[in-house]
């Protein structure tokens, strides 16, 4: 293939130029009449030819056809090289995976997931995985540990693995217990009695103290023991306790002014850093996870402006939220069909700037707990 | 082009040909330029001399045998 380039000269009289070209034999292709000179094609390998025309000045301006666009490229290879580099960065981010997030309370669970994810090369900076590929190494790592594990679903999460789990629980069954009595694991006044099995032992409102039999397994008719079954049922007694709980008098009000900013934060571990100056002295912020870059999640951070007021708490107002706070600790520990029955004061101390108060607490609560006991074989 | 110019010799057994278009002169087997200007060009030809006259003449293609001229031709002269 002929290569052509564009010349241009600058001539006063372009004739001369053609003729000066013809008498050096140069084919000239596509002439074209400047103001002031010419332009024209010419192949490429006649080029020096053209050194032999004294008197003008002649100018490469480009290739044609396909050399033009090589011309080009060596011209702007620099912006080429970025172009590319742009493009090999941007599939770097789009496919490299930084960081394998394991979801799920148990550590052994999350160590035996990570380890098993490793192994079939789902591991932060690797390239990311297809769907098909990642449907298969979920399948295999169910099938490698069906007692450990339920079910397994791994998210892509832009550039990480979020790997939620659900851990198979085995629940042994219990060899049924033949023989066994309801006893009390606390000491108590009986209120409430439900037992399907067993021979009732106390009666409601009855004082009972730890350990004592509250329904027996063993079934007596006319002072004889007639068989043995194991009692099942539930009593629920009166306990109570004294606990002590210490509050602060002095405490701080927030009110929002309504005045809002916005900032970015981005978090390494448990430490939050903010990328811009805070403009406002006091605030409470509300947090969005915009994304996550290299694995530092970087969040949007809604500050509002809030007025802090000292204040102080009279003994009446701290009183009531000392009670408030022994209802908060015993409800957490009482199911449904517990409850609080009463409270009351015993002591109330302030110490610098904060109350002491001991609160004795009476509680509906289940005092009964199976005890398995031998069958007494009498000799003879 | 070459191969071009072979098939014309070929088929075409003339030692030169001219064509006129309305705006342009397409002339072949010119031997020499004796004159190449806006108003005239004088071409040698073999045994004899073309003379163009006319207004604006540029030339578009300008090759060892071959000659194309954009212009208003007004006269062509045969001289002998």
């Amino acid at each position: 293939m002929k290569r052509f380039i564009w010349i241009e000269v600058e001539a006063y009289e372009p004739s001369k130029v053609l003729l000066k070209l013809f008498k050096q034999n140069i084919n000239v292709l596509d002439v074209q009449y400047l103001k002031h000179g010419l332009r024209f094609q010419m192949d490429a390998s006649q080029v020096k030819k053209l050194k032999k025309i004294v008197g003008y000045r002649f100018r490469k301006i480009h290739e044609s056809g396909i050399y033009a666009f090589f011309d080009y490229f060596k011209q702007k290879w620099l912006i080429f090289a970025g172009l590319i580099l742009f493009c090999f960065f941007l599939f770097l981010l789009s496919h490299i995976m930084v960081s394998v997030q394991v979801i799920h309370s148990n550590k052994e669970i999350r160590e035996l997931v990570t380890k098993a994810l490793d192994q079939y090369g789902i591991r932060k900076l690797t390239l990311k995985k297809d769907f098909g590929e990642i449907s298969q190494i979920k399948e295999q790592i169910l099938k490698d540990f069906p007692d450990q594990l339920e079910w397994l679903e791994i998210e892509v999460s832009g550039m990480k693995y979020v790997v939620r789990i659900e851990e198979r629980i085995i629940t042994k069954q219990e060899p049924k217990k033949e023989r066994c009595h309801l006893i009390a694991t606390k000491s108590g006044i009986v209120k409430k009695m439900i037992f399907s099995v067993g021979d009732a032992k106390v009666a409601v409102n009855d004082f009972v103290k730890e350990g004592d039999i509250l329904v027996s397994g063993e079934l007596i008719a006319n002072e004889v023991v007639t068989g043995n079954v194991c009692a099942t049922g539930e009593v629920f007694g009166e306990v109570w306790y004294t606990t002590n709980v210490s509050i602060p008098l002095n405490y701080e009000e927030k009110e929002e002014t309504g005045k809002v900013r916005y900032n970015l934060e981005w978090s390494k571990g448990s430490l939050n850093h903010l990328i811009f100056r805070p403009r406002l002295k006091n605030y409470v912020d509300e947090k969005k996870e915009l994304f996550s870059l290299f694995g530092i999640p970087i969040s949007f951070v809604k500050q509002k402006e809030v007025n802090v007021t000292p204040k102080v708490y009279t003994e009446e107002e701290a009183l009531e939220k000392a009670l408030q706070l022994v209802d908060e600790k015993f409800n957490m520990k009482l199911s449904e069909k517990e409850e609080i029955l009463s409270k009351n004061v015993l002591k109330k101390q302030v110490n610098n700037s904060t109350m002491e108060v001991e609160v004795f607490v009476s509680i509906i609560e289940q005092i009964s707990g199976q005890v398995e006991f031998q069958e007494n074989k009498e000799e003879g | 082009m070459q191969l071009v110019n072979k098939v014309r010799s070929f088929l075409v057994d003339q030692n030169y040909y001219i064509d006129i278009y309305e705006n342009n002169i397409h002339i072949f087997h010119y031997i020499d330029i004796m004159k190449l200007q806006n108003e005239e060009i004088i071409l040698q030809m073999d045994g004899f001399r073309l003379i163009l006259t006319g207004e604006n003449f540029r030339v578009k293609r300008l090759e060892n045998r071959e000659i194309l001229v954009s212009g208003l031709l007004k006269n062509i002269v045969f001289e002998r």
